[in-house]
């Protein structure tokens, strides 16, 4: 059993995460093509199912990214945030649909209105940075976001975030060992693991009720980074993943 | 006045379950009509393998039902059960259980089972149940075993039927795939129910 979490959550999307890195060093379709199918291969490993046709929250995940992949190989780059940004909002909508459909309370709006005017300046903050969001940087938020839903109570929703970690492992590997740093993911690309990342923070906060504090600071930690100075931001996520896993603990 | 001494107390004592349960006539057959469940003296319980290596127990604890015992014509038996209201004793794998890695009870709050044939064996009593069991968004058809335990007038006027229903269903059949190795993908399905004549 821990052989077949630790294959599934960091030995499978290593190896994914080595042969984009290998394969897309300058390609930008072939890069979100392969990232669509590691994520979709994980996911359907680790959930244990093939839902093709969505029935659940997270059954949801791969056809966001499958549209966001269509997307990246057709539509103009520079309304990429845009038609991200538009498209994650009805995700959205569809993600809490199951629960607004008996508890459509205002409070649960709000939230939705905050998680999409977020995650649409995130979008937009990495159109307007030369090099967007560092891989490290994803993969700190994603770790935090993997122990913050295992200790919540769902382990599918942290071994997928952990496969997040390892699925752009290699990446954060080759900034540290750059000098000067040089980022690998495509923008486009980050915008498609970040559709992931805030998918699975929604999903955990409406489903397996992440405390709101974590999800916030979960949710803010990607902007931190992208907001901050450009020397000390690794930091600031640090502290903001931190936060929201001694949140989750207390 | 004359105080009661600890002796006879006890003797009072003593004799009371035999006045309360002396009304119930346990072997009666349970007379046709319509019957809710008795939360107080229902359990709903479960078991599966862990690591197939033991056994684990749990139950539901919160729950509705009703029967519409009609030897002569249709009879049925329908049973609501909130999935938020899984319990095995211990909190942090109840909230694993609720969690979209199993029931995910945020979107089906509830499962249910509707009967479609209750059979009687030759004494009139209910012996199998068909029907459909929804959970977590599949509907499968299941057949429960049935056990009378008892039937009859309580205390209370009321009159009330027991049984004992049993069943094996396959976790898997309703996409509760989830940790294979880890929880058993047989589930045995326990009901003792009472029911209250309405």
């Amino acid at each position: 059993m821990p052989i077949l979490i630790v294959t599934q959550s960091l030995l499978l999307p290593l190896v994914f995460s080595a042969i984009i890195l290998y394969f897309s060093s300058s390609k930008r379709r072939t890069q979100a093509f392969l990232v669509l199918f590691s994520w979709a291969s994980i996911y359907f490993w680790t959930k244990g199912a093939l839902n093709l046709i969505p029935g659940e929250a997270l059954d949801w995940i791969w056809v966001l990214i499958a549209v966001n992949a269509i997307f990246i190989l057709s539509a103009p780059q520079q309304l990429l945030p845009l038609l991200c940004s538009l498209l994650f909002g009805v995700f959205l909508f569809i993600f809490s649909w199951p629960i607004l459909s008996y508890q459509n309370e205002l409070t649960v709006w709000f939230e939705l209105v905050f998680f999409e005017t977020v995650v649409a300046i995130v979008f937009y903050k990495i159109k307007s940075k030369p090099y967007g969001l560092p891989a490290i940087h994803f993969a700190t938020s994603a770790l935090a976001l993997a122990i913050v839903s295992i200790l919540s109570g769902s382990l599918l929703i942290g071994q997928l975030a952990l496969s997040l970690v390892a699925l752009t492992g290699i990446f954060s590997f080759y900034e540290i060992i750059q000098t000067p740093t040089k980022h690998s993911l495509y923008k486009s690309t980050q915008l498609m693991l970040l559709s992931l990342y805030f998918s699975l923070v929604i999903i955990g906060r409406l489903y397996v009720e992440i405390p709101m504090g974590s999800t916030v600071l979960l949710v803010l930690a990607p902007l931190s980074s992208l907001l901050s100075n450009i020397n000390k931001n690794y930091l600031i996520q640090i502290a903001f993943s931190s936060l929201a896993i001694l949140w989750a603990l207390l | 006045m004359k105080v009661l001494s600890s002796n006879t107390i006890v003797r009072i004592i003593s004799l009371c379950p035999i006045v309360i349960l002396n009304p119930v006539a346990y072997a009666e057959l349970a007379t046709n009509g319509e019957y809710k469940i008795d939360p107080t003296h229902t359990t709903i319980q479960f078991s599966t393998t862990h690591l197939g290596i033991s056994e684990l127990t749990g139950r539901f604890n919160k729950f509705s039902g009703n029967l519409s015992l009609n030897r002569s014509g249709n009879s049925s038996i329908t049973v609501d059960i909130v999935t938020a209201s899984i319990d095995t004793n211990n909190a942090a794998r109840d909230k694993h259980l609720r969690s979209p890695d199993f029931f995910n009870v945020k979107q089906y709050p509830t499962m249910k089972f509707v009967s479609n044939k209750i059979s009687f064996n030759n004494k009139g009593e209910p012996n199998k149940i068909n029907g459909i069991l929804s959970l977590h968004g599949k509907k499968r058809s299941i057949e429960w075993t049935i056990t009378k335990i008892g039937a009859g007038k309580d205390p209370w006027g009321g009159y009330r039927a027991g049984y004992n229903a049993n069943t094996t269903i396959k976790r898997s059949d309703f996409g509760m795939k989830f940790m294979p190795g880890g929880v058993g993908d047989k589930i045995n399905l326990k009901l003792n129910i009472e029911l209250l004549k309405k």
